[in-house]
């Protein structure tokens, strides 16, 4: 038990300085080029640029507004939105950030749900209907992206056949395309994983044994191959919550949910940066998170999982 | 695996449950008797600053000011005013208070509160562009600059030597009074102040401050009298002053509210409104729902229980909406130009003329547009027809700044005609090697008509002069700033009319007006503007307002006018309230009703 | 008595019985030389003088405008495939980019081996779990506003005519960023067991130095995965060239990519005037390209039985 504990701390500490690192090249990002970042210049009353200069505390000296802005972030206050002027970026993901972990989640979920089983099946019936159908899924969820496939389910179940709404977010009927819309990848991807894992496993000795020792087709298929089949797909949700994060970009903006992702796009559109770092902040914290999540996961599901 | 399916849907069902719970499906998409979409995000909801159109309809529905605006969008009433009581020779007014105005917490509305918020904008205790709003005022300009002088001086460390010119020329010299004076010299030390050219602006401000006694707030032609009742004093009669008197800049802000929570006294929770509705939800960039006010003095004529406000970018989302019955209302900003034609025969779409122009600012610190020649060049170089056309919303070109108003029509100059080779002649003289020709941006909004528009223009200017212009689209908020700071080269202005008067297009042009933001600036011309704001005789108002807008069309050539544009909304049947003609294109939700 | 066969004509062979792949690979040509012959034919002047015709706006597919026209009036069949280029122009630089960081990285991990490997892999790993397209995205905006400020001059090198060229290139060179992790990986791991082939064993006991072997022994051996993932990187990078312009973080006006296009075709989905043709074809044309380029690395990658 302590080696698991000491294994957690580690990761954990390990976690730590990824986020640090991540906030300093941040930091200095966006003081790179020329220029001022924070917009003080904009404003032209010189009376409201010293109010903002002393918000950034932009007249102290940079080692000095490094530390402090270390210090804001570790309580995620990113100080006020450039451009959305009467809200702090805080406040801004604060109402963002259910929103898109909502939506991610459900996402998530529902890829993660319907392509175990469809990847399984298509595993089981292979070369049948449902593994070519499973397949061409597959593939349109690889090849057309989420900005092509967006409007055109718009146009289709929305203009055309008035059956779902354009677009916003709240209401049920709101919440299927969108969802739809970032699963898809995923849902290919995790299709194709759980396919390729089950039939690699029906391959290998024990099921070959326990077809042997007379057991039902069904429970080979449910009880042992997909148990292995599994495996390469937990070490896929991480990385797949990267997809799902990049995707919210698109469907966020095209569907016009008020997540994080529809800030974070519209945040470069406006030279929000300190919007665009607060977001990024979020975004690494999270992943960061599931990772070290992942990693633990595994190492109590694996024996075999070293925790050196 | 029996064991595995179940096991996973509760966990995502709790996963979900949580952050339901937490606020994400909270997007009022529920019960609203009205849905709106007026456009973009407002940028504050405080009445001192705003200065959109946009804005302001969030304004009308949450405060009223002394005044406010009959059902027919136009006639002024009074508001929290009782009655509305002007002198003969329309300099004084009195406003006996209404004893059943309320807050929306309970608290009564009184002349002290109308002091109050407009002491805030005179002492800069807000960020406030639409101050000359106060100055006909008696004593409020000076007394307004006295103070922004005080915040200049105090930030003079902070201020680049561009600013602290600027800040002595506009400010500092015309305004800084005899207390400010020793300050003054002091900023001019050789020991601080490096620029010799500085220190003489600042010794000779100094010297023209001694001669100004201070002016203290009380000297501001603002009382509240025994009764209660309060009393504005006028610099000069002012045709229009009951319009504004309704102006946003003059609506009461809750002191309580503004003094505990600062700038965030705006949103939900915390914000105190006197008007029909109260702000019960504000997602950024996503919605506002307003409700109903039950102290509203007049709450029992407000039939809305609940209005929703969707804050949507350009595009065709809000039309899609619309379409599909989630929208009962939109305005122009939602409905594209481009869907206009197959729409424009519908009942549902109601067009509407308005008092504003669209035109393009120039600015005039930065070359090539400090030359006026080469501004003329370009203001000749655009066929306005063929920009109109593009456009195709019915929009009728112009060559005027101020649209058709009766009486002043008869005197408006002309403004410079599309004449391309006048036009080459003029920049060949002014700039012949185009190849040093510098940059020249053109800002505008994110929008997919701006876009056409730009292209329109891009195309007239390389063939009638052969000088390539590019395209710098923002959207609202950012667009606004840029134009504020002059990081611009031709900005797409549109101009709506704060109140029914030629005089609302022509005095954007003043000196430091927060709304000119070309740069330019010129005494004779600020003289002529203060002259017609004290001028009672119509017909030598309106030669003098015609003078000032010759200057800037054709002399000066500060801005190239377009087009009037058109207005429309699009207005379900159930929806009522809305009046025929709108020329102030205001949108009054107090008088709004849904019909079942 | 069959004739001995190189692996490089197997591979060829195993290639050519694929007939999808081979149609896919046909395909893909073709949308090349289109993209190159197009515009070229159809807007002999170059982009921003494409007639204008304000009359001629949004009309759906007919004579004369195969793919309808734009809002204003500009034949959507050039600016498709025009656009096409600019994204094969972008992807081709950022794979080269993406290669060269791969290969030179996972090389360098997979020959030292032992802790350098790891230190190296574990920075791979790290990299993994950061939301590295957005920090990305963030890196573009920054940049990008800073071309505005850098090529304002009239001539040389940064005149103003250039920041089309900034742009491109900053582009390339952050998507080649996004993509060499993937790649490392593999040729880590293809030099991790190359290191004690046969061949290296004889280079080494003939006396060749690390960076050698390395370089003119090994490398060479890669070719094959490496080719294969290339082929299979590449969709994603056209995609997120796309996904870019599309939020606003690619070129601008009036330069075109398909992104841009799609941007501004999804604003004009109407209820009353649906404007399908503005987003069908170049996001046909796009899914189409991915598609190919898909099934070709799929074929390669069996053809020359790499796993």
């Amino acid at each position: 038990m302590t080696r698991l504990a000491g294994f957690l701390v580690r990761r954990l500490a390990g976690a730590a300085i990824v986020l640090w690192a991540v906030l300093t090249l941040l930091f200095f990002l966006v003081r790179a080029v020329p220029g001022d970042p924070f917009a003080t210049e904009k404003a032209g009353n010189p009376a409201i640029r010293e109010v903002i200069r002393q918000q950034y505390g932009l007249d102290r000296p940079l080692p000095e507004q490094y530390i402090r802005f270390l210090g804001n972030a570790a309580r995620l206050d990113f100080g006020p939105s450039y451009r959305y002027k009467s809200w702090s970026v805080g406040q801004i993901l604060r109402q963002g950030f259910p929103v898109s972990a909502f939506l991610g989640f459900s996402a998530l979920a529902l890829a993660t749900g319907l392509g175990v089983t469809a990847g399984a099946l298509a595993a089981a019936r292979r070369n049948t209907w449902i593994d070519h159908l499973t397949m061409g899924v597959v593939v349109a969820g690889i090849c057309i992206p989420g900005f092509v496939l967006a409007p055109l389910l718009i146009i289709l179940l929305a203009l055309l056949l008035p059956v779902l709404p354009p677009a916003g977010w709240g209401a049920p009927s709101q919440l299927i395309l969108p969802v739809l819309v970032l699963a898809l990848p995923n849902l290919a991807y995790i299709s194709r994983l759980t396919r390729a894992g089950v039939l690699e496993a029906l391959q290998k000795d024990f099921i070959v044994t326990a077809r042997a020792k007379g057991l039902a087709e069904r429970q080979v298929l449910y009880g042992h191959a997909l148990r292995n089949g599994l495996a390469p797909v937990l070490a896929f949700l991480a990385p797949a919550t990267a997809t799902v994060v990049t995707g919210s970009f698109v469907v966020e903006t095209i569907f016009h949910v008020p997540g994080m992702g529809k800030y974070f796009v519209s945040s470069f559109l406006h030279a929000d940066y300190p919007l665009a770092i607060g977001s990024i902040a979020v975004y690494s914290l999270l992943l960061v998170g599931l990772n070290v999540l992942a990693d633990l996961a595994q190492a109590l599901l694996d024996p075999r999982v070293n925790l050196e | 695996m029996r064991r595995i399916a179940p096991g996973f849907l509760l966990v995502v069902a709790a996963v979900l449950a949580t952050l339901v719970a937490a606020g994400a499906l909270d997007t009022a998409e529920t019960a609203s008797d009205l849905r709106v979409s007026w456009g973009p995000e407002p940028e504050s909801l405080d009445p001192a600053v705003v200065t959109g159109v946009v804005e302001s309809r969030y304004l009308y529905a949450l405060f009223e000011g002394l005044v406010t605006y009959a059902p027919d969008h136009n006639t002024p009433i009074p508001g929290v005013a009782a009655a509305i009581r002007r002198s003969p020779d329309g300099r004084v007014y009195t406003f006996p208070i209404r004893p059943e105005a309320r807050w929306s917490n309970g608290r009564p509305v009184t002349a002290e509160d109308f002091v109050w918020s407009w002491r805030r904008i005179l002492e800069c205790r807000v960020k406030c562009d639409y101050v000359t709003m106060l100055f006909p005022l008696r004593g409020a300009q000076a007394y307004h600059q006295q103070c922004l002088a005080d915040v200049l001086l105090r930030g003079w460390r902070g201020m680049d030597e561009t600013e602290r010119r600027d800040a002595a020329q506009t400010v500092l010299l015309p305004g800084a009074r005899a207390p400010q004076a020793d300050g003054l010299r002091a900023l001019a030390d050789p020991a601080v102040e490096p620029s010799p050219a500085l220190r003489a602006l600042l010794l000779a401000a100094a010297d023209a401050a001694a001669t100004r006694p201070p002016v203290r707030f009380e000297d501001v032609g603002v009382r509240i009298l025994p009764d209660g009742a309060l009393e504005v004093t006028l610099e000069g009669a002012i045709p229009y002053m009951l319009d504004v008197f309704a102006f946003g800049t003059l609506m009461p802000v809750p002191r309580e509210a503004v003094e505990a929570h600062g700038e965030d006294w705006i949103k939900p929770g915390r914000i105190v409104c006197n008007g029909p509705f109260v702000l019960e939800q504000w997602r950024p960039h996503y919605a506002i729902v307003l409700r109903r006010n039950p102290r509203y003095h007049g709450a029992s004529g407000v039939r809305l229980d609940r209005v929703l406000s969707r804050i949507l970018d350009s595009g065709a989302t809000g039309l899609n909406y619309y379409e599909r019955g989630m929208l009962d209302a939109v305005d122009r900003s939602v409905v594209p130009q481009d869907f206009i034609a197959p729409l424009r025969d519908r009942p549902d779409f109601r067009p509407y003329t308005t008092f504003s122009c669209a035109f393009l600012r120039i600015n005039t610190t930065r070359p090539p547009f400090d030359d006026p020649r080469i501004r003329r060049a370009f203001a000749m170089a655009i066929d306005k027809r063929a920009v109109a056309a593009v456009l195709q919303g019915g929009e009728q070109p112009t060559n005027r700044l101020v649209p058709p108003c009766p009486g002043y029509r008869d005197v408006q100059p002309d403004g410079l005609a599309f004449d391309p080779a006048a036009a080459r002649r003029l920049l060949d003289a002014a700039w012949p090697d185009r190849e040093t020709f510098p940059r020249v941006e053109f800002l505008m909004r994110n929008t997919p008509k701006q876009k056409d528009l730009y292209n329109v223009l891009r195309d007239q200017i390389e063939r009638h002069l052969g000088v390539r212009i590019d395209a710098k689209g923002q959207e609202w908020q950012i667009y606004l700033d840029s134009m504020n700071r002059g990081d611009y080269g031709l900005a797409y202005s549109n101009w709506s009319a704060d109140y029914a008067d030629p005089a609302t297009f022509v005095d954007l042009w003043v000196t430091g007006g927060g709304n000119n933001r070309t740069g330019w600036s010129d005494p004779e011309f600020d003289r002529w503007i203060r002259e017609s704001q004290t001028e009672t005789d119509t017909a030598r108002r309106h030669a003098l307002l015609a003078r000032c807008e010759r200057r800037v069309l054709e002399e000066a050539c500060i801005l190239i006018p377009l087009y009037l544009p058109v207005e429309y909304v699009m207005l379900k049947p159930k929806v009522r309230g809305f009046p025929q003609e709108n020329l102030m294109d205001r949108f009054l939700l107090r008088y709004f009703r849904v019909e079942r | 008595m069959t004739e001995a066969r190189t692996p490089l004509q197997m591979a060829v062979r195993r290639f050519r019985k694929n007939r999808l792949a081979g149609v896919c690979l046909l395909l893909l040509a073709l949308a090349v030389a289109a993209s190159l012959a197009v515009p070229a034919v159809r807007q002999p002047s170059g982009a921003g003088a494409e007639r204008i015709a304000p009359g001629a706006g949004l009309l759906p597919p007919g004579p004369g405008h195969p793919f309808g026209t734009d809002a204003i009036g500009r034949d959507l069949l050039p600016r498709v495939f025009e656009g096409l280029r600019l994204t094969f122009a972008v992807g081709i630089s950022a794979i080269v980019l993406s290669l060269a960081l791969g290969i030179a990285y996972g090389a360098v991990a997979g020959y030292c081996g032992g802790r350098v490997d790891s230190l190296m892999m574990r920075g791979v790993d790290v990299l993994y779990g950061l939301p590295t397209i957005a920090i990305i995205m963030l890196a573009i905006s920054v940049f990008k506003g800073y071309g505005d400020l850098l090529f304002a001059a009239r001539e040389g090198i940064l005149r103003r005519e250039n920041r089309f060229l900034w742009e491109i290139a900053l582009i390339a060179v952050v998507l080649g960023l996004t993509s060499w992790l993937t790649i490392a990986r593999i040729v880590r791991g293809q030099v991790l067991s190359l290191k004690e082939a046969e061949f290296v064993e004889a280079a080494r006991a003939a006396g060749a130095g690390h960076l050698r072997i390395l370089f003119r022994h090994i490398v060479p051996n890669l070719l094959g995965p490496v080719i294969v993932y290339a082929t299979l990187t590449l969709p994603a990078i056209l995609l997120f060239e796309s996904l870019l312009s599309f939020l606003g973080l690619g070129v601008q006006e009036p330069n075109v990519s398909l992104g841009l296009l799609l941007d501004d075709g999804i604003k004009r989905i109407a209820a009353t005037s649906l404007n399908w043709w503005l987003v069908a074809f170049p996001g046909t044309l796009l899914a189409a390209v991915l598609f190919c380029l898909n099934v070709v690395g799929d074929g390669l990658r069996d053809a020359l039985d790499v796993r």
